[in-house]
């Protein structure tokens, strides 16, 4: 092929139109909905956000699904594994087994029933090792207490130490922490904006002495206030929240004080303001809508704190008293008997870690998706 | 420089003094008195035991003589331990908890740097989702949880470690792996993201177009850069694992300063709660003192006070 050289004929001029220099090229869309956009693409954010939906769903109506109540104990039925029908393969099959060693496999066989109050009829032995290789013969037990008690319904997730349907405790402990924590996170947001707010908007004397108190109150580890506030109220749902949110308002407070400080000096403002806006209207529509996407990011990160701090206190003794159990008291009576009945610590511990889990996740999801460098 | 620590120093015996006020009359609020068996006492013995705890003097006085006694490192006597000091108590019960705070802080920073580090490296690899999965379970799952599976499995199921006590250095092993989870978790997304950012940096592709091999632009130009940043993280990190060794303590029987305080809130002793609270917030404001303070000297663009 040659080279050749165009003509001018070739080049014919755009007609430029007036209507496309106006066309924008995609689908204009809010802050909001670009957001959300972004928040539904966010794999790990939505896997977060279903966690979260089953674990409130079951919370709102787990403790109906059976007969059982909460507080109905019946010693005789303590301390069951969980047995779910059909749910066998993944070890949900209500038996209790214990391995034992000893010199011989009668030796060994008699210790490892002696863990079952030498309950031959429902126990069934299988030799692992007899201990012909030179080693000590190895025998496991399996029992079935569901056969041994009669008891003919299932406990979903077995029983505590007083013969109490997990089951049920565990949603009812699942739907107190929530509550703990959702009315905390919104206290502590509308504490922590308001303070925040009237910091930075006002400003100048009013600003410096809030940040003053601020700045002592962050001195105080929140810990030391929350065990303090929990030992002067009576332990009761009402008083953890209150401990929960003295201090927890802080962040939120500081965080908004910091965006408002920015925002207030910005043109748009500025031009606000020149326009005749009263500071109603600027706070309304200029300063809010812009502060929003961290609030929402701040409260979903203080949700899954106070979950851990309720946890938390009941784990130091300062928890809900006895009749009323979160998912802390759970995991604490759980405790008790680790070493030999570990899923009556299972369950609830389970359960709050996918409420941790699912709440950090959205959360992080959220801050990617509210965050505008992330647009694409 | 000098003037700002001192500046700073002010406003945290400001803080301190204020707590102890704080937690003297709260404390005073509070039911209970040493004397838990007061009805086989006579009321001369009563008033003797008073008189030993300084219960008799009105309010004030009580007030003038704690806050006196707390600039001579005086608590006062544990009402639950004949007549031992909490200072002597709490000077006791510091090492195990020490311990723990130090050897999981400084595991949990070097494998959380580790995995951090490995993840902007292999920047949305198998070894990034790895890590990031990490980081997240690690910071959502409270370490008391961990705490029980660690005791369960390596404890009493495997028989690797010892399940509780404090007799030896196998005994720390457990609750400092439960410890450690949570400085893992943050460290390794904190490290991700600013090794991502100095990796992206001008520098660094000088530092490449000058061929300087893969291992040394991350570990001589960008490591080094990355880390700084990561001692901010230390301070709120070594917060968090005092109220984890709290937990951890009871879990694991350590006999430290936090286990002592539990056992105090269950038993209303007052001046080892009042005395922990103390010596607990002077940690905190003293570490997050340290760590303004290390900040500005490591990272020359950071200056605490114009001109210096």
């Amino acid at each position: 092929m040659e080279n050749q050289t165009p003509s001018k004929d070739l080049f014919v001029p755009v007609e430029r139109e007036r209507e496309e220099q106006h066309e924008i090229g995609r689908p204009s869309l809010s802050f909001w909905r670009d957001s959300m956009i972004r928040l539904r693409k966010n794999k790990g954010a939505m896997a977060g956000l279903v966690m979260l939906i089953i674990v409130a769903i079951m919370a709102l109506f787990g403790p109906y699904m059976n007969e059982y109540t909460a507080n109905e104990q019946d010693l005789s039925r303590a301390k069951i594994p969980a047995k779910v029908d059909g749910l066998g393969w993944l070890g949900l099959d209500g038996t209790l087994s214990q391995i034992e060693e000893g010199d011989t496999v009668e030796a060994a066989r008699s210790s490892a029933l002696a863990r079952f109050s030498n309950d031959e009829e429902f126990t069934e032995i299988n030799v692992l090792s007899d201990g012909s290789d030179g080693g000590e013969a190895r025998v496991e037990a399996v029992h079935d207490p569901y056969a041994a008690k009669d008891i003919d319904s299932n406990f979903w997730f077995g029983t505590d130490g007083l013969g109490r349907d997990q089951w049920t405790r565990v949603w009812e402990g699942t739907r107190i922490s929530l509550y703990i924590a959702l009315l905390a996170a919104a206290i502590d947001m509308v504490i922590g904006v308001a303070y925040g707010g009237i910091s930075a908007y006002y400003g100048g004397r009013v600003d410096n002495y809030m940040q003053r108190i601020i700045e002592i109150l962050t001195g105080i580890p929140n810990l030391v206030v929350v065990v303090l506030m929990i030992l002067i109220l009576d332990p009761g749902i009402m008083s953890i929240t209150i401990a929960l949110v003295i201090t927890g308002w802080i962040p939120m407070a500081r965080i908004v004080r910091g965006q408002v400080l920015k925002l207030k000096s910005q043109e748009f403002v500025l031009a606000s303001q020149t326009l005749g806006s009263s500071d109603n209207r600027v706070i309304r529509k200029h300063l809010v809508p812009n502060v929003m996407g961290l609030i929402i990011i701040n409260t979903m990160f203080t949700i899954p704190s106070a979950i851990f701090f309720e946890a938390f206190l009941s784990f130091i003794g300062l928890g809900l008293p006895t009749p009323q159990a979160s998912l802390g008291t759970l995991i604490d009576e759980g405790f008790k008997s680790l070493q030999i009945y570990p899923f009556i610590l299972f369950w609830p511990a389970l359960v709050l870690s996918i409420l941790m889990i699912g709440f950090n996740v959205l959360a992080d999801g959220l801050r990617d998706a509210f965050d505008p460098k992330m647009r694409e | 420089m000098v003037r700002y620590i001192l500046e700073r120093l002010v406003y945290m015996l400001i803080t301190l003094l204020l707590i102890a006020t704080l937690t003297f009359f709260l404390m005073k609020l509070l039911p209970g008195t040493p004397l838990s068996a007061a009805d086989k006492l006579s009321e001369e013995q009563q008033a003797i035991v008073l008189e030993k705890y300084g219960l008799n003097d009105p309010l004030p006085v009580q007030y003038f003589n704690y806050i006196t006694g707390l600039f001579q490192g005086d608590l006062g006597l544990s009402f639950q331990f004949d007549n031992r000091e909490v200072t002597t108590i709490l000077l006791e019960r510091m090492g195990p908890s020490m311990t723990l705070g130090a050897q999981s802080l400084i595991l949990g920073t070097i494998i959380g740097v580790l995995l951090g580090l490995l993840a902007a490296i292999y920047h949305n690899g198998v070894v990034d989702y790895g890590s990031t999965f990490i980081a997240v379970i690690g910071k959502s799952i409270p370490s008391f949880v961990f705490a029980g599976i660690l005791q369960f499995y390596l404890g009493v199921r495997w028989g690797l470690f010892p399940v509780a006590l404090w007799e030896g250095w196998e005994y720390t092993i457990l609750p400092t792996l439960a410890l450690a989870i949570f400085p893992i978790a943050i460290a390794a997304r904190y490290m991700r993201t600013e090794m991502l950012e100095v990796l992206g940096s001008d520098f660094i592709t000088t530092a490449r177009a000058k061929g300087v091999n893969k291992f040394g632009v991350v570990f001589k130009h960008g490591l080094r850069n990355a880390l700084i940043p990561i001692i901010t993280i230390m301070g709120p990190l070594a917060v968090s694992l005092m109220t984890g060794t709290l937990v951890i303590e009871n879990i694991f029987s350590v006999p430290g300063i936090g286990e002592q305080f539990v056992k105090s809130i269950n038993t209303n002793d007052y001046p080892i709660i009042m005395g922990t609270t103390l010596f607990f917030s002077f940690l905190f404001i003293l570490i997050i003192l340290i760590i303004d303070l290390l900040y500005g000297l490591i990272d020359p663009r950071i200056r605490l006070t114009e001109g210096d």
